[in-house]
């Protein structure tokens, strides 16, 4: 019995000669158990080595290898041919960021945008270590596990209709990140942050399509991180409109 | 500053930057319920602008106001209150969806289920609901 194959249509960007972006067709081996990583790695290996793309750990713990998927930001070490086989499979570089090659994007817009939440735990004034570790409940950690599993994959900027026509826009992931942070019992940095999350291009900018979570691989609910800051910002607004001077 | 980071700063690359259609949002159905919901804010301003005009016609007389309830019966309007109505009703129900999902609910170390939360939402909207129409229907 032959060998069963897939075709995967790939997009194929070549600054040094190419205007737009094209697509090419790739006839790949079918596998049951092959994901998309495995054909483009095949198509890489085998057919074509110009193909560029990003890729790292192949088991959805690295982000490095999101695309779009037949108009889908997916993870493509996550998502198996089988799932479309024996139709096509479009491969396309994730939606809403510059294309620098082929199926890579420039990601420097949500490094930025990541780096101004300041995602690591902020504290106003360091304990000595011989004090030991700040300890927390498994009650306080559940406050904000959840949103601590993001893997900056950028899927949800992909998904997200509004960071697309405004790129000011912080986004789902690195707003979802201010908010782990700023529910960690050791964290202190909730006012620094609220200058980045507040302003208009924050939470405020969200207007809960919920699509950043539908597409998220790892379950995080950046939506719901996001609807969270923006009722927690309120309740701070009145407190500090009814109690001036009073300490959130 | 070194010259590795002069460098740096001086790389420009040629990137495409892709164009978003004026259709995105037909693109998926979440895409295009999110849009209704959006628009459902502008059939509920209507209705509450209309209602608030029809509250100040009651400071000219009950006449006046009667003449303009009248003409509410028109198709027009019948249509306009059905559609407004249709809207009120898909806005609210997806914002109560995913109410456990935004609000934290406590009661003393114990957290309530968001399913709870949702349920505690709708169930508050059919309380009300049903307490206005025993006093329109009985009391009125």
């Amino acid at each position: 019995m032959s060998q069963q194959t897939i075709t995967l249509k790939v997009t194929r960007y070549r600054p040094e000669r190419e205007e737009e972006p094209t697509a090419q067709a790739y006839e790949v081996p079918f596998n049951e158990d092959w994901v998309v990583l495995d054909a483009l790695n095949y198509i890489k290996d085998q057919m074509d080595g110009t193909l560029s793309y990003r890729w790292s750990c192949r088991m959805g713990v690295c982000g490095s290898c999101g695309m779009m998927i037949n108009g889908e930001p997916k993870l493509t070490c996550a998502t198996f041919l089988r799932d479309y086989h024996p139709g096509e499979i479009r491969v396309e570089p994730l939606d809403n960021f510059p294309v620098v090659r082929d199926l890579v994007i420039d990601m420097s817009d949500f490094l930025e945008k990541f780096q101004a939440v300041k995602p690591w735990i902020v504290r106003q004034e360091e304990k000595p270590v011989e004090e030991g570790e700040y300890l927390q409940t498994p009650d306080q950690l559940s406050d904000f596990k959840q949103f601590s599993m993001c893997i900056n994959c950028m899927l949800c900027y992909s998904a997200c209709p509004v960071y697309g026509p405004e790129s000011d826009f912080i986004g789902p992931a690195a707003l979802a990140l201010a908010h782990r942070y700023n529910m960690d019992s050791r964290d202190e940095g909730n006012e620094e942050r609220q200058e980045v999350i507040a302003s208009e291009e924050g939470i405020w900018n969200c207007t809960f399509v919920g699509e950043c979570s539908e597409v998220c691989p790892k379950d995080v609910d950046p939506a719901a991180a996001i609807q969270r800051t923006k009722v927690a910002t309120t309740g701070d607004w009145f407190k500090s409109f009814l109690l001036p001077g009073s300490k959130k | 500053m070194n010259s590795r980071q002069n460098e740096l700063e001086d790389y420009k690359y040629k990137a495409y930057i892709p164009s978003r259609p004026a259709t995105w949002w037909l693109r998926n159905l979440k895409y295009f319920l999110f849009m209704m919901r959006e628009l459902s804010s502008v059939f509920i301003a209507a209705f509450l602008i209309l209602f608030l005009y029809e509250l100040s016609l009651l400071s000219k007389g009950s006449a006046t106001h009667e003449t303009f309830q009248l003409s509410l019966r028109s198709l027009g309007f019948i249509v306009f209150y059905v559609v407004a109505l249709a809207f009120a009703l898909y806005h609210t129900i997806t914002w109560f969806g995913v109410m456990g999902r935004i609000q934290i609910v406590r009661l003393g170390n114990l957290k309530v289920p968001p399913a709870l939360v949702t349920a505690g939402a709708f169930g508050g909207w059919i309380a009300v609901s049903v307490l206005i129409g025993y006093f329109y229907f009985k009391v009125l």
